[in-house]
């Protein structure tokens, strides 16, 4: 195998798992936000740590977006690479 | 009526010069030194040693001051609010509408900060809100308080994974793993 195709199989993977992450985190950051909007905390130093971890995790959230869309980019490019070539050798055979 | 840090009677059993570590797990409430409980090492990664504080236990019917580091279900608290940070609080704590959801926020807020410390290390500090052993005391300043919550570890643990993951995971790490696999 290149060291294209290893990109490509080890981009795989690596996005498989930022997706993972992000879906995980996300459901913390719901559960939170439905704990904040519940009538339940009436009291502004609870909803000031709440509002705190819940600014923290969105931050992770958008990072962790940014960095799968760059990845899926790149993944992309690298497949369109691998067609290309192929389809150039196989015009070179005939 | 007390004594700087000394049980009035018999002899006494806290030290002036230690540090204690009282693990409130209501209905259980255990005290020992705490670089018994965790090594120094750890008490200092995980940043504890910023929430000593002086706390009022009850230790065979005498009352006593100690200073501890109070871990409320693996959560530490100082005593009062500080003004302008988010440090958890008995103060915070008391007046929270909702006690539960306080210390998820607050367990959330420390985790994202020890988010450097490796997990196995993470997991001795969770595992002390199932700790069971040492000396079993009343805290003065507890009492009387409805604190008694239910924490859910496995969640817990499961958004401190996910934020090491976020923190470590590297394309690299994959690519390695398919060159090791030729």
């Amino acid at each position: 195998m290149n060291d294209e195709r290893l990109l490509v199989a080890a981009l795989t993977l690596y996005l498989g798992e930022l997706s993972k992450i992000v879906n995980g985190l996300n459901q913390h950051y719901s559960r939170l936000q439905k704990a904040l909007d519940s009538e339940q905390i009436k009291d502004e130093a609870t909803k000031e740590l709440l509002e705190e971890v819940m600014i923290f995790i969105k931050t992770e959230i958008d990072s962790l977006k940014n960095t799968y869309k760059a990845s899926k980019n790149i993944y992309k490019e690298l497949i369109r690479n691998i067609s290309n070539k192929k389809q150039d050798l196989s015009k070179n055979s005939h | 009526m007390f004594h700087t840090n000394i049980c009035n009677r018999k002899k006494p059993f806290f030290k002036d010069n230690k540090i204690y570590l009282i693990c409130y797990n209501s209905p259980s409430v255990y005290i020992d030194i705490a670089e018994k409980i965790l090594n120094k090492y750890l008490l200092d990664e995980f940043g504890l040693y910023s929430f000593i504080d002086e706390w009022t236990i009850e230790d065979n019917d005498q009352e006593c001051k100690v200073k501890a580091i109070l871990l409320y279900y693996g959560l530490p608290l100082i005593k009062y609010k500080i003004p302008n940070t988010k440090i958890p609080n008995l103060e915070d704590l008391k007046n929270s509408s909702n006690k539960y959801i306080y210390y998820i926020a607050g367990m959330y807020w420390l985790l994202m900060k020890l988010s450097n410390v490796e997990p196995f290390k993470i997991k001795k500090l969770l595992n002390l809100t199932k700790k069971v052993n040492g000396r079993p005391i009343k805290v003065k300043e507890l009492e009387g308080q409805n604190l008694i919550i239910h924490p859910n570890m496995s969640d817990l643990l499961d958004f401190y994974n996910l934020i090491q993951r976020a923190r470590t995971i590297n394309i690299w790490d994959y690519y390695n793993w398919f060159i090791r696999q030729l």
